[in-house]
């Protein structure tokens, strides 16, 4: 059991947002074996589910070597701000579903590694109905 | 505690049973005696311990072991030491870049919505564009005539064979009976392809413009459909498509399932005649529902808008041309897209006062 604990929170309450829009909140780590995190990656991406094979591509990107990480504090909530593109947006399809996320991932020694995300809505798509 | 490792391993929904490194290993091990051939293979060849009649052709065997064993030890190596979202930011710098030195042209400012430059390169007769139509069926009938080729050749050498047998008088029935299914196997082959030749090039070519493009949710647009021939027609209809389609791996295969999610008649008429020297040409309307989604494709995943124009005529089967068409997201905006385009806008990660 690894002692930590990844905060990511948006500031929107109900988690959707317009194409263009700017995403922001802060991510944190606490508990007792904080200092133990190598290296930490933040992303804003989007992925798809269903039947498929999953795909994947990065929006935003950033990484937290271990010199950085030792000067910044991640107990202390770091705030974010990122511009949402225009697409793809989220989408509910029956076999193929577009889901967006602001994901952080910790490197730990012996090559462990803990992953939190918090997903989110972009646009205001509808699954289409069948006609 | 005693290591452990698992003899059967069980997929349970995402994750699997069983030690995760032990396939990394296999494929470790696997590229390094590769690579180890091929640099063994090219020594002995350098320092004269073999000498083929022609060295450097019998040099591409090692060549390409050494290559093949030491990229998939590099791939290897930056698929394990790199998560999934390194390697995506990776090969989205890499493919902005080309982008800019190809072209010139700042990256697309819609990700994963196809281009629509393949539809407004072609003006319309009485519409803006006419739209091309969805060349697959073009890819099918050329790979149905190479396998048609393919098979019939081989079969017809082996009943070249059986019939100099029957000639020489020494008949071998067992490989006469065998080559039955076989010669029957390439008849069907060609069967269907006459049947796919005809289908395709018999019935007259279908026309379709549309007033504008790209599309967008809860818009309506003119549609031109014209179909030329001389063809006694059943029906003919016009329908708008959005279907999702993925592709994924099942076993050693790769399988792609289409599922339609909208469907909607455009324009139906039955039983009428079409002349040689005048094409039938109807103009309707058509509607993107409010919030459908947008075009989309990635590698494995895609969500496609169609026209399909189907129709049966007397004495024929039923035919379909498909007209793919591109619907962009609502919220795009000219001057939203000059935002998403210029690098100065804000889009790392910022800190906040």
């Amino acid at each position: 059991m690894i002692g930590l604990n990844i905060h990511i929170r948006l500031d929107s309450d109900d988690r959707r947002y317009l194409p263009g829009e700017s995403l922001t909140g802060r991510f944190s780590v606490d508990g007792p074996e904080h200092d133990t995190v190598r290296a930490a990656e933040f992303s804003v991406l989007w992925h798809t589910t269903g039947k498929g094979e999953e795909d994947l591509a990065v929006h935003f990107f950033e990484r937290f070597s271990h010199e950085r990480i030792s000067q910044l504090d991640f107990r202390t909530p770091h705030p974010f701000e990122i511009r949402l593109p225009f697409s793809p947006q989220s989408y509910d399809g029956m076999i193929v579903k577009v889901c967006w996320c602001a994901r952080l991932r910790l490197f730990l020694p012996r090559g462990q590694e803990i992953v939190s995300e918090e997903p989110f809505r972009l646009g205001e798509t509808q699954p289409t109905l069948m006609n | 505690m005693p290591l452990r490792i698992p003899l059967f391993m069980k997929k349970r929904g995402q994750r699997r049973t069983g030690v995760r490194w032990l396939g990394p290993l296999g494929e470790a091990v696997l590229f390094a005696v590769l690579l180890l051939l091929g640099a063994d293979g090219i020594a002995m060849l350098m320092v004269g311990a073999i000498t083929p009649p022609w060295p450097w052709l019998v040099g591409i065997i090692p060549a390409s072991l050494l290559l093949y064993g030491g990229l998939g030890l590099v791939e290897l190596m930056w698929h394990s030491n790199t998560s999934t979202e390194l390697r995506s930011a990776v090969a989205k710098k890499a493919a902005d870049l080309e982008l800019r030195i190809a072209s010139g042209e700042s990256p697309h400012t819609l990700p994963a919505i196809p281009s629509i430059a393949r539809v407004v390169d072609s003006p319309g007769v009485r519409l803006a564009y006419r739209l091309p139509i969805d060349t697959s069926p073009k890819w099918m009938l050329l790979g149905m005539t190479l396998i048609c080729i393919c098979w019939n050749l081989l079969v017809g050498m082996f009943v070249y064979q059986v019939i100099d047998l029957h000639v020489s008088g020494h008949p071998n029935w067992l490989l006469t009976w065998l080559m039955v299914p076989f010669v029957l196997a390439g008849l069907w082959t060609l069967v269907v392809l006459g049947r796919a030749i005809w289908i395709t090039t018999g019935i007259g070519a279908t026309r379709l413009e549309v007033s504008h493009h790209p599309l967008h949710a809860g818009e309506t647009f003119h549609l031109l459909v014209s179909q030329a021939g001389r063809i006694n027609m059943r029906w003919l209809k016009v329908v708008i498509v959005c279907q999702e389609q993925a592709t994924y791996a099942q076993g050693t295969d790769t399988r792609t399932e289409i599922f339609r999610v909208h469907r909607q008649l455009l324009y139906r008429r039955r039983k009428f005649n079409i002349k040689a020297a005048e094409p039938f040409a109807v103009e309707t309307e058509a509607l993107i529902p409010n919030a459908a989604m947008h075009s989309f494709v990635s590698p494995h995943n895609s969500v496609d808008w169609l026209l399909i124009v189907s129709g049966k005529a007397a004495r024929w089967t039923i035919f379909e041309r498909k007209f793919p068409i591109y619907v962009y997201p609502t919220s795009e905006t000219s001057e939203a897209k000059q935002r998403a385009s210029d690098p100065t806008m804000p889009t790392n990660l910022q800190p906040q006062s």
